[in-house]
């Protein structure tokens, strides 16, 4: 279908071009032909006019091949036509179809968006399969994925031995509700602003604050980082 | 479109067979004919080159004006894979075809 396409607009396209070329073509062949007959023994003008016999006739043959494309042509335009009459003439149809393409168009392209986001663009970090996020769990009643203790963080980090570097983060407050939609936007990009990261002097080695500035390493518990 | 079916048909599958050994251009296509077929077959050069045509409509091969042996351009036709699945199709039942014929002729 789609090669049929393409030889559709490229024999539109291209008419004029293709008559000259077929032209060019067929001549070819009868100077092949002569050649070839004068090494067969015939004299140049026997074999010439052995070869145009054998041909049937340049034009006819020209003919013939612009009629075989505009067979094509003719049957292609006519499906197109009929195509766009059949959609005409059941107008609830056609807005059916063309409604259900744009739907599933759409909704093709907002899911690769977000699967873009989350799965296939890396992210801005060197390695970034190496990074994870380290969280608490509460043993009596079983509840996982537990913010950890602030406190907590300096014996983490002393301890460990299987990170490269560690770094604890506070996450934004929560937008309050009742927002209006602008103010509340507002709000999030100034409380984006907020998540404090301390540094730790190995971590700035390989990660670059996106946004903000970053800040010379401190020891957790002494300063607490100043919201940037 | 004339109704000479079976004739196109043969002269069609020849012609994707030439050129499944490689590009060629017309004169080369029925001179490789006649060739293979020991003098049996002739393409008649006022259907060759409708049918080159129609092949390429159809997308089973493409062209491209190239320049050949004698310093002349002349266009030569590539067999495209939708040509080489349409070669494997027809040879099939042209096979087919010509076994159910010798069954027939040969009762007795």
């Amino acid at each position: 279908m789609l090669t049929r396409l393409f030889a559709y607009v490229k024999g539109l396209v291209r008419r004029n071009a293709i008559d000259a070329e077929v032209s060019e073509e067929l001549r070819f062949h009868v100077e092949m032909e002569t050649q070839a007959n004068v090494e067969r023994g015939m004299t140049p003008t026997e074999a010439r006019r052995a070869a145009l016999r054998e041909l049937g006739g340049v034009t006819q043959t020209r003919e013939a091949v612009r009629g075989v494309r505009l067979v094509f042509l003719d049957s292609f335009h006519q499906d197109l036509r009929f195509a766009v009459r059949s959609l005409r003439r059941s107008p609830a149809f056609a807005l059916v179809a063309i409604v259900t393409l744009a739907l599933v168009i759409g909704g093709s392209t907002a899911i690769f968006s977000a699967l873009y986001g989350l799965v296939f663009r890396r992210l801005p970090y060197p390695d970034p399969g190496r990074l994870v996020m380290l969280w608490d769990y509460n043993l009596k009643s079983g509840e996982e994925h537990l913010p950890m203790m602030e406190s907590a963080f300096p014996i983490f980090e002393r301890e460990a031995r299987s990170f490269e570097a560690m770094a604890p983060y506070t996450p934004p407050p929560p937008p309050r509700p009742g927002c209006t939609r602008s103010r509340s936007g507002a709000r999030r990009s100034a409380s984006r602003k907020r998540v404090a990261l301390t540094n730790s002097s190995r971590c700035s080695v390989s990660l670059r604050s996106l946004a903000g500035r970053s800040f010379p390493p401190t020891p957790f518990g002494e300063a607490r980082a100043s919201p940037f | 479109m004339p109704k000479t079916d079976l004739l196109q048909g043969t002269l069609d599958l020849l012609i994707l067979k030439i050129l499944a050994l490689g590009p060629n251009h017309g004169w080369g296509i029925s001179n490789r004919i006649r060739q293979f077929s020991r003098e049996g077959l002739c393409a008649s050069q006022g259907s060759l080159y409708p049918a080159l045509h129609r092949l390429e409509m159809r997308g089973h091969i493409r062209s491209e004006m190239a320049p050949s042996e004698n310093n002349r351009r002349a266009r030569v036709y590539t067999l495209t894979e939708a040509g080489r699945q349409q070669l494997e199709a027809e040879t099939q039942s042209w096979e087919q075809f010509a076994l159910s014929m010798r069954r027939v002729l040969r009762t007795t």
